[in-house]
């Protein structure tokens, strides 16, 4: 009996990858981790507990409705408009969307996305904290994480969107498709929704609401630096042979070395890091976030710059971000809780456009039917900031308002969202004492 | 009597590995009848809170 040796290694090739996209999945779990936990130390005391759920909750309704359809916008999104091209790959009933053994990895794939729609949402709660009603938010988070980043990523972060074969965008590692969108999603609830009850003085003077455990927001950002790799990691395709060579690919096919992303990753964070700093004056807060804001300027084209430009695009990326959030907050009254449209909106939208200037000419697709260009990307960045970003956000924000249910009254508001379990809690509290010292009287008079 | 598989050989033939094969669009119409309810109940809910909250606070 021969022996296949080309087989073997074809079955270790799918058993790797199959592995390699899975263990990206509990990776970028600890992006949900790290925003819970930021999310709740920003907020007042008085509002941890509904910050926590809120944010909480989006989990299921996120991954309910990405099973049900936000998978099959991905695929059906991918021709050209109204094609449907993916048929039924992605809806609920299709074999591959189950436990079915002719396809071991369609659920793997499915994961991967599902956990960036669930940080698409988590860039959205972020800014919204502290007065948005929590089935409000859900109704968005549904929008955003299933149903408008599902067709950005259609098409612009796949190889079949028509963002990338008639434009040639580029956003390899999404500074435009998740980042770019959900700070444009934000700003459009955000608009709606008002400033926190406070915010501005009556003169129109922002005041700062200082968070109430710093350090605890910097340790939720720095555990969403590491669930970062996981992102990374998920953004490629491992190993495939290309014209003869085996490497990793981008999501548009086109050739990279994770050696490139590991130097890239890190020098971008090491740029936003030092401009976080410089402009914020050494805040953690800003420090942190400039961290963040460094990577995803430098996403889109994290897979082919030089570590040097990788640094000095995080460094411009976090100044232009950390300037226009203090200007959008002065000139709109615009009360951003976490700076989520500045991270992630203006750094993301900056790192699409700069993207296009840097690698204007590369091919964009594997068989060079499409390039790079500058007004591709600037297209791309309006597409995903306004297009699919603010617009829809700012519609749902608007009927959602229209029906009395976006935001908490105004009571509820100053008196805080725990304001009943922080009652329940201090009058159960006080009935130990109360028992306690009954026991202490007792024993006491015996 | 099985709700699915029957036999494990010849594996090559095995495709859906879950029991009731066949019922995923029933499961389909309960699962979005779920979901849609949850958010329904969730903002009656909500609704309710906070008019109990307010008129405690007024």
């Amino acid at each position: 009996m021969g022996y296949d040796m080309t087989m073997e290694i074809s079955a270790l090739n799918e058993i790797f990858v199959e592995f390699y996209y899975w263990i990206t999945v509990p990776l970028m779990f600890l992006i949900h981790v790290g925003f819970c936990l930021y999310e709740v130390s920003i907020s007042r005391a008085k509002n941890h507990i509904h910050t926590l759920m809120k944010n909480a909750m989006l989990i299921p309704m996120v991954t309910i409705t990405m099973f049900l359809f936000g998978f099959w916008i991905y695929f059906a999104g991918q021709g050209p408009f109204g094609d449907f091209a993916g048929g039924s790959t992605g809806l609920p009933w299709d074999a591959t969307m189950g436990s079915n053994f002719g396809d071991h990895i369609m659920g793997v794939f499915w994961a991967a996305f599902l956990l960036f729609s669930w940080t698409a949402a988590s860039i959205v709660s972020g800014a919204v904290i502290e007065r948005i009603r929590t089935g409000a938010f859900l109704i968005l988070a549904v929008l955003v994480g299933s149903v408008t980043w599902m067709i950005d990523a259609a098409w612009g972060w796949s190889a079949g969107g028509w963002m990338v074969t008639d434009w040639g965008y580029h956003d390899a590692y999404a500074s435009g498709v998740i980042h770019g969108i959900c700070g444009g999603a934000a700003l459009g609830i955000l608009a709606v929704l008002g400033p926190r009850i406070g915010k501005f003085a009556p003169d129109g003077t922002p005041r700062d609401i200082p968070p109430q455990n710093p350090w605890l927001a910097v340790i939720g950002l720095f555990i969403i630096y590491t669930g970062f790799w996981g992102f990374y990691a998920a953004c490629n395709v491992p190993i495939i042979e290309f014209d003869g060579v085996w490497t990793a690919t981008t999501i548009y096919g086109t050739p990279t070395t994770l050696s490139t992303i590991t130097f890239n990753f890190l020098m971008s964070l090491a740029g936003g890091l030092m401009a976080g700093y410089y402009m914020s004056k050494g805040d953690s807060f800003w420090t942190f976030s400039g961290g963040l804001g460094g990577i995803i300027a430098a996403s889109a084209g994290n897979d082919l710059y030089h570590p040097l430009q990788a640094f000095l695009i995080g460094i411009v990326g976090v100044w232009v971000a950390y300037k226009l959030h203090y200007w959008v907050e002065r000139k709109f009254k615009i009360d951003d809780a976490v700076g989520a449209v500045a991270v992630h909106g203006y750094a993301g939208s900056f790192g699409v456009i700069i993207c296009g200037f840097m690698l204007w000419g590369y091919p964009a697709l594997a068989d060079g039917s499409a390039t790079i260009t500058p007004w591709g990307q600037i297209g791309g960045a309006i597409i995903m900031f306004f297009v699919l970003g603010f617009i829809p956000t700012y519609i749902v924000a608007k009927i959602l308002n229209a029906m009395g249910i976006l935001r908490i009254p105004k009571e509820v508001e100053i008196a805080g969202l725990d304001y009943v379990e922080n009652q329940a809690s201090a009058a159960a509290g006080q009935e130990i004492v109360n028992a306690e010292l009954a026991e202490t009287n007792a024993s006491s008079s015996l | 009597m099985s709700t699915g598989l029957e036999s494990w050989t010849p594996v090559k033939e095995v495709a859906a590995l879950s029991p009731f094969s066949g019922g995923e669009v029933l499961l389909t119409i309960i699962a979005v009848v779920l979901w849609i309810g949850w958010q329904i109940w969730q903002i009656k809910s909500e609704n309710s809170s906070y008019d109990e909250q307010v008129a405690k606070l007024r």
